[in-house]
């Protein structure tokens, strides 16, 4: 379509009024009118706290830290989500492994207030039966044991002392002090 | 003589107020030729008022800048002030006038951007330099051949003699030296805003800004009424008659020259005068010819 | 085979101890310093080969010396040829191959910046990081972590801060300017309204990605920064660096992921140069023109929306594949937009080279000799504008481009309107492009999801964005990348620019720096310090992720 091609007139720029009496006003009133948002838009995501087993699988996932899990109180684990870090690119959502995480088309999302941006799923947390202390989320616990039944012997006990019950398993059965 | 004051205070009044709402309304066409809706009419005249609140910024090349900004502005006025009062009265030598006063006015408009030593705004002027340099010099020699050939440094009202092809030709000449004065696309190369960033106006902001952008719709005002009268001469009568009708055509020929920049590419300072002479020497070398062979 | 066994001969006769492997399309060989501008020399000008970029790295940790990798390409054969040359660690130096190569200048400056390693034979300057940043310390280092923030006084770079090759007055265009869309500084040295000379300060957008890559994040997380290196042509990066890795590692995809990698990569380039057309025209004052070119422009961005889930920064490439299916009915909807963009865009381009004032400052300004364009190894449409027959697509295919039949145009008069039609007519190759593509889709799986990334491998990867050849250069490491090298087309194209701007009038100048479509964001990859240029405060937000 080179410059050869086209034929050249010394009035052809009127035909811009042609061009912009066709197509009308395409402004969109927008608030008043519907955004141009498609359906396979990708907005905020919701987490369902029922679904959740906080494993953190998606704060593995999630490339600018968004989803991140933190104490809230002593041992207590929790899945915070920040919109305002949220790049909507939904990979927690692929990665989830009960498909809690569901995507929206919301993107109206400005806030005055930045505690609007924060989705907080506390996790009621597992306790050790010999030490007493608090780790991982139960609900992890009993879904590990749906996948796999034989842990259903250790899944209560914390990492130590899982360590040092594996520890003094092989000292029985091979004899001998492990450090 | 009660009447005439009415009357003059009245047009005085409406181009005080008309030309922001004439901008406003450009606007509004350029953004239908956009396929937008664009910003409301009274859009112009809101950024106006909400210029002159903020704060004034002394611009580089100090306080005599203010006073000349000041200077144009009153310019400007007056020129619409008088052009309407003397029209009303019948003055004799109205265009005389005429041609002092805008020539007084464009003359400062070009000089202030040189005092400020921003390198932009001595490129914008030096390109409004060129560019008067060849409109305006038409400008007064088209308006000096027309009270040559009519023989009146004034309006002649209502006069068939005025009817001859070589006049009429030097109006039409005139229309077109409007639209040039005017500063519009494609010849706004003073005030490029992606070249130079705002060019001649570069170093003016809130009130100084607002005086040199109102004065501007005022003298696009005033270059539109002068073809219009003088188009509208041979058939009117009155002098208020006269004023009305050269009001109407004023507007629509804002309409419709707006409607025209929005349909060209902006111009560069090397070619603009040849592309203004290719229109103004065939033209008024046709107009004298007819002329000297009596029509 | 036959080129490469040439390639193989070359090197060998200049260095016989040259240690070379093939891998794919590139041929790898490490040299001996000493041999190295012998070498480029042989390769850039004996073989007619192109410079693509050179690549520091730190590889103390591996070998424990300093490594530079200058990559060619050979795009005639489809081949990229890197040389490889280790420096000293307490005291990097190596000879420079600027005067033999000019293309190289930046990237060894850059390396020198970022990595310390010093260049004999050549004046050497500041070019990434701002004059104030402490001498010693070299971002790119592994020792030094990615959230370092040095104490440091900020000094501002006045206007006239280089010496003039002749008496002139200074006009900047930038960091803040109306026709410029991102920050960047030009200094333009007129005599009255004729530009005498050039000098460009860049590199205001500086950040973090390179480090970035090699220390936070994850391959798969990667994908994702790799889309935000632009915000026009982000799509393009994360394909470019997919691809790397999986060349690296020696993953196959599956044959419907390359073609929808290969579908919205056209579409992404509709979009672009659709934006730029809009953007050219608005310069010279046709605003019009402007909006009518993005009005059609929506179709496009609206497609992409329904294509992969978002306007812009799609996300939809992972190391493996890609993320989002294309269905019957979404095929249906491309191929009818397409139909409205080709009739519509055809009508607007007629109306544009129909305004005078437009053809008039199009033709014959801005002028890139097609010698020049060689010496300076330009990409992309600048490159065919001005008469060199380069396009990545058609010379080292990729994802699916091997099954579509394209015709490349090419231009010879170098001026601005030769780069504005080379842009139109790949808009037409574009849209047939995607409708032979969208006619052959294949079935069957969009994602690998199993595989593995070995250590310690290297590749080249190459992709023709909007605005020209983009270049992509790996090497794996445990988890993320152990090196991560970008060069975006832009950082090529802009040394071109002191010779088209010389003598051509002011007027011209913001038109000429467009016409190259110029992508500052790609430009700038690495450390920044201060956000907005002059801005007197170190914002500490821009080191952190978190």
């Amino acid at each position: 379509m080179s410059l050869k091609d086209m034929r050249r007139s010394r009035l052809g720029f009127l035909r811009a009024l042609v061009i912009a009496g066709r197509s009308g006003r395409v402004t969109r009133r927008y608030p008043y009118e519907e955004p141009l948002v498609t359906s396979d838009f990708r907005g905020k995501i919701d987490i369902d706290e029922t679904k959740c087993i906080g494993c953190g699988a998606c704060v593995n996932a999630c490339p600018p830290n968004a989803l991140e899990l933190i104490n809230t109180r002593d041992g207590y684990v929790s899945l915070r989500y920040f919109v305002g870090r949220c790049i909507f690119c939904w990979r927690c959502i692929d990665v989830c492994p009960t498909g809690a995480i569901k995507g929206t088309r919301e993107f109206e999302l400005a806030t005055n207030d930045i505690s609007d941006l924060y989705d907080i799923i506390v996790h009621e947390p597992n306790r050790c039966r010999e030490c007493g202390k608090l780790f991982s989320t139960k609900r992890m616990g009993d879904y590990v044991v749906t996948k796999s039944p034989l842990v259903e012997n250790y899944v209560d006990l914390d990492p130590d002392c899982r360590r040092n019950r594996f520890l003094k398993a092989i000292e029985n059965r091979f004899g001998g002090r492990v450090g | 003589m009660i009447e005439y004051l009415v009357f003059s205070i009245v047009f005085i009044a409406l181009s005080l107020l008309i030309p922001p709402l004439m901008d406003g309304i450009e606007r509004k066409i350029r953004a239908r030729v956009h396929s937008r809706i664009g910003p409301p009419i009274t859009q112009t005249w809101y950024d106006l008022l909400k210029l002159f609140e903020k704060e004034l910024v002394i611009p580089e090349g100090g306080l005599h800048i203010i006073i000349l900004s000041l200077l144009y502005v009153m310019l400007a006025i007056l020129t619409i002030v008088f052009t309407v009062s003397m029209v009303l009265m019948g003055y004799h030598y109205v265009l005389i006038v005429i041609i002092t006063l805008f020539l007084f006015v464009q003359a400062i408009f070009t000089t202030i951007p040189f005092i400020t030593s921003n390198p932009f705004a001595i490129i914008g002027a030096s390109r409004e330099v060129i560019l008067a340099l060849v409109n305006e010099v038409f400008f007064v020699i088209i308006l000096g051949l027309y009270m040559y050939f009519t023989g009146s440094p004034g309006l002649l009202l209502g006069s068939t003699s005025l009817l001859r092809a070589s006049v009429i030709l030097l109006v039409i000449t005139l229309f077109v030296s409007a639209y040039v004065a005017s500063g519009r696309i494609p010849f706004d190369i003073a005030e490029a805003e992606p070249e130079l960033a705002s060019g001649a106006l570069i170093e003016f902001s809130g009130p100084i800004l607002g005086i040199f952008m109102y004065s501007n719709f005022i003298k696009r005002l005033f270059v539109k009424l002068v073809p219009s009268m003088l188009i509208l001469l041979p058939f009117i009568s009155n002098w208020l008659y006269l004023l009305i009708g050269s009001f109407i055509m004023a507007i629509i020929l804002w309409i419709l020259y707006g409607l025209i920049a929005a349909l060209l590419g902006r111009t560069r300072v090397d070619i603009a005068p040849t592309s203004i002479l290719k229109i103004y020497i065939p033209f008024i070398t046709v107009s004298i010819l007819l002329y000297l062979t009596g029509y | 085979m036959d080129a490469i066994s040439k390639y193989i001969e070359t090197i060998k006769a200049v260095e016989p101890r040259a240690d070379i492997h093939v891998s794919d399309d590139t041929v790898y060989a490490t040299v001996s310093s000493s041999k190295l501008r012998d070498l480029a020399k042989a390769i850039y000008w004996d073989m007619d080969c192109f410079f693509r970029t050179c690549a520091g790295s730190d590889e103390r940790s591996i070998n424990g010396f300093y490594a530079l990798y200058h990559i060619f390409g050979d795009d005639h054969n489809g081949l990229n040829i890197v040389l490889k040359v280790y420096a000293d660690p307490n005291n990097p130096t190596l000879p420079s191959i600027v005067d033999i190569v000019p293309a190289a200048d930046w990237c060894e400056m850059e390396a020198r910046d970022l990595l310390g390693i010093e260049f004999s034979g050549r004046k050497q300057y500041r070019l990434i990081l701002p004059p104030y940043w402490p001498k010693d310390l070299y971002p790119l280092r592994k020792e030094v972590s990615y959230d370092v923030k040095p104490q440091v006084i900020i000094s501002s770079e006045k206007v006239g801060f280089w010496d003039r090759t002749s008496a002139g007055v200074a006009i900047p265009i930038g960091p803040y300017h109306p026709a410029l869309h991102e920050p960047e500084y030009f200094e333009l040295y007129v005599e009255g309204e004729r530009v005498v000379d050039v000098r460009y300060r860049g590199f205001h957008v500086h950040r973090g990605i390179e480090k970035l890559g090699e220390s936070k994040l994850t391959y798969q997380q990667v994908n994702f920064v790799a889309e935000r290196i632009c915000g026009i042509c982000g799509f393009e990066h994360s394909v470019c660096y997919a691809q790397a890795i999986e060349k690296a590692a020696g993953i196959e995809i599956p044959e419907r992921a390359k073609f929808i990698r290969s579908i919205v990569l056209e579409v992404e380039r509709i979009h672009s140069h659709l934006l730029w057309i809009g953007v050219a025209v608005h310069l010279l004052g046709y605003d019009t023109g402007f909006m009518h070119t993005w009005r059609i422009r929506e179709h496009v961005m609206i497609i992409a929306e329904m294509l992969t889930g978002s306007r812009k920064t799609y996300g939809i490439n992972l190391i493996g594949g890609v993320r989002k299916d294309i269905n019957e009915e979404k095929k249906q909807r491309v191929l009818d937009v397409l139909k409205i963009v080709e009739k519509e865009f055809t009508e607007l381009v007629k109306t544009m080279v129909d305004v005078p004032q437009i053809m008039k400052r199009l033709k014959g300004t801005g002028i890139l000799p097609r010698e020049d364009a060689r010496k300076l190894s330009v990409v992309g449409p600048t490159a065919r504008g001005s008469g060199l027959d380069r396009d990545v697509r058609r010379d080292l295919p990729y994802a699916a481009y091997s099954y579509v039949d394209f015709n490349v145009p090419v231009y010879d008069d170098g001026d601005n309107l030769s780069r504005f039609l080379v842009r139109v007519d790949e808009v037409y190759e574009s849209i047939s492009i995607i409708r032979q593509l969208l006619d052959q889709l294949p079935q069957g799986p969009i994602m690998i999801e199993e595989f593995d990334i070995p250590e310690g491998r290297m590749a080249v990867s190459v992709v023709e964005a909007p605005r020209g050849e983009d270049i992509h250069f790996v090497i794996t490491g445990r988890g993320k990348p152990y090196r991560w090298k970008v060069r975006a087309p832009t950082y090529q194209n802009i040394p071109a620019l002191r010779v088209m701007l010389r003598d051509q009038p002011l007027a011209d100048a913001p038109l000429t720096i467009a016409s190259i479509d110029p992508c500052f964001s790609c430009t700038d990859r690495v450390f920044i310090v201060d956000k907005n240029g002059y801005k007197k405060r170190l914002d500490p937000i821009l080191y952190r992720w978190r």
